[in-house]
């Protein structure tokens, strides 16, 4: 018969009220920026070839709720920066954003990016490169926002062989790089100009860009976030040759800027996914826009 | 505690593109904050209940920093010590150093006045006072988007500077001692008789956690 001393209730009474007192504590932690978000650094291909670009691919994914940001982030917030380690000939290109989600709070915007995205980089292996496998670091840095906003980053590193022929794709990876490059935004087919002034700054691009398409379903989003209120209504005007937006100018643009890049996204309402066209709009003096819309 | 404003606002009607759910009205306050314009007058308590008036600072330079005490790029600027060097420097000089808190009560960055004061004290702050502007009005005035938005309004009471702390983006510390400081280069601008070079930045830092539309 076993006899109950005790001491015994005791340290197990001591041992509950630790794990109680635990619990309750870290239910008041700040969350760990790792259960936020989970970042892998993918390759599109199973091994880089000599002389030719291969894909990568910074895949994060984030806690329901929470959200990681586009290159401009918008009000507040910060756009998440890859620093690459790199062998001696490697070089790795910027960061292709997937087009962002447009989160609106009252007066202040985020763009950026919740569940998950892929952050595409090319990587290019140069001709001569004397090794079997090439080691890639990747170190990325993030800020992940709900109700508060948690800084994080994640130190990442991949080993691939390097091949004399284009290496097939490698499937674990396929579909995250086919659902990234379906949001990755398309050059826009036409020209677009812009003009500035004290208040606006007004992007033209030709009619015959967007047919079929209604005035309110025209949205611009800037790269730079300094240069428009991004909370403020954009209006669209769809005219004989031109479609004008007019965009209320921020107080920190740079008035001297010469060109004016962003997306242009349209059908952002309605059910289906929007469009996204990437654009470079050049700048025009005020005379020049009139003469053209005569 | 709460600010009371004295202005005119004027309401937007501003189409939310929100991919999640429908699109829906938002009114939003276009602020009346303008560079080079005069700052929009305002009467607002501070956390020790006394009020403080714009205008009672004519002849004064004034400095407004948007604040919450739970932001990592907040952190990065007092847990490094630059923060309370700029209030104290400058308001050694004569500057009068207003803190805002707007954050709404129940969000990041809400406290009373004696939470105000106690985190003053904790982080060995020196702001001439702590405003309590929790219903976001003086926010909303000034259009504070981000913690930390900073304000310089020179001795006529023309708002001189607005936007970010300075010119680095990130909640890292060890950016500050390379990053060109904005505030600082206002101020000692208005001294020497100058021209502010930069009036306008965009802030950088954690959305103000305004109250949510009425």
């Amino acid at each position: 018969m076993r006899v109950h001393h005790p001491s015994e209730t005791l340290r197990a009474a001591a041992l509950l009220l630790g794990l109680l007192v635990a619990s309750v504590l870290r239910a008041g932690d700040p969350p760990d920026p790792q259960d936020l978000v989970r970042a892998r650094l993918i390759a599109e291909t199973s091994a880089l070839q000599r002389g030719k670009t291969g894909w990568l691919a910074i895949h994060l994914t984030m806690k329901p709720g929470w959200h990681t940001y586009w290159r401009n982030p918008g009000d507040a917030g910060l756009a998440t920066s890859i620093k690459w380690t790199l062998p001696q000939g490697v070089t790795a290109g910027s960061i292709l954003w997937p087009t962002p989600e447009k989160f609106v709070t009252r007066t202040i915007v985020a763009f950026g990016y919740p569940d998950e995205v892929a952050l595409l980089t090319a990587v290019k292996m140069p001709a001569t490169f004397p090794f079997d496998n090439v080691a890639i670091g990747a170190t990325v840095s993030w800020l992940a926002c709900e109700k508060v906003c948690i800084p994080g980053s994640a130190t990442l590193a991949i080993a691939l062989p390097v091949a004399e022929a284009l290496a097939p794709a490698d499937p674990r990876n396929a579909k995250v790089f086919a659902q990234a490059r379906r949001r990755i935004p398309q050059p826009a087919p036409f020209k677009a100009t812009f003009d500035m002034d004290a208040e606006q700054i007004r992007i033209r691009i030709p009619s015959t860009a967007l047919r079929d398409v209604a005035s309110s379903q025209v949205m611009f989003y800037p790269f730079d976030n300094s240069m428009i209120e991004h909370a403020a209504p954009q209006r669209v005007v769809m005219r004989q040759r031109e479609i004008e937006l007019i965009l209320p100018r921020s107080p920190a643009a740079n008035e001297r800027i010469q060109t004016l890049d962003g997306l242009l996204i349209v059908g952002h309402s309605g059910g289906h996914s929007p469009r996204a066209l990437d654009i470079s709009a050049s700048r025009q003096t005020l005379e020049q826009s009139d003469e053209r819309t005569r | 505690m709460t600010a009371t404003i004295f202005h005119a606002v004027r309401a937007f009607t501003l189409t939310a593109a929100v991919t999640v759910c429908a699109a829906g009205i938002i009114e939003a306050a276009t602020p009346a904050a303008r560079v080079n314009a005069p700052a929009p007058e305002f009467s607002a308590t501070d956390s020790d209940g006394k009020t403080h008036k714009l205008s009672a600072y004519k002849g004064k330079i004034v400095v407004l920093e948007w604040t919450n005490n739970g932001c990592p790029f907040v952190g990065k600027h007092y847990g490094s010590g630059n923060m309370q060097s700029l209030q104290k420097k400058y308001t050694g000089q004569g500057v009068v150093w207003l803190t805002v808190v707007s954050s709404a009560p129940g969000t990041q960055g809400y406290v009373n006045a004696d939470e105000a004061n106690q985190d003053t004290q904790k982080r060995g702050a020196a702001p001439t006072a702590v405003l309590l502007d929790p219903t976001g009005a003086l926010g909303h005035l000034y259009g504070a988007q981000a913690t930390p938005h900073m304000y310089v309004i020179d001795s006529e009471g023309r708002l001189v500077y607005m936007g970010a702390i300075d010119d680095i983006p990130s909640a890292d510390p060890s950016d500050i001692a390379h990053a060109k400081n904005y505030v600082a280069a206002a101020i000692d601008a208005i001294k020497a008789g100058q021209r502010v070079s930069v009036p306008a930045t965009k802030a950088y830092g954690c959305s103000v956690k305004y109250a949510s539309a009425e």
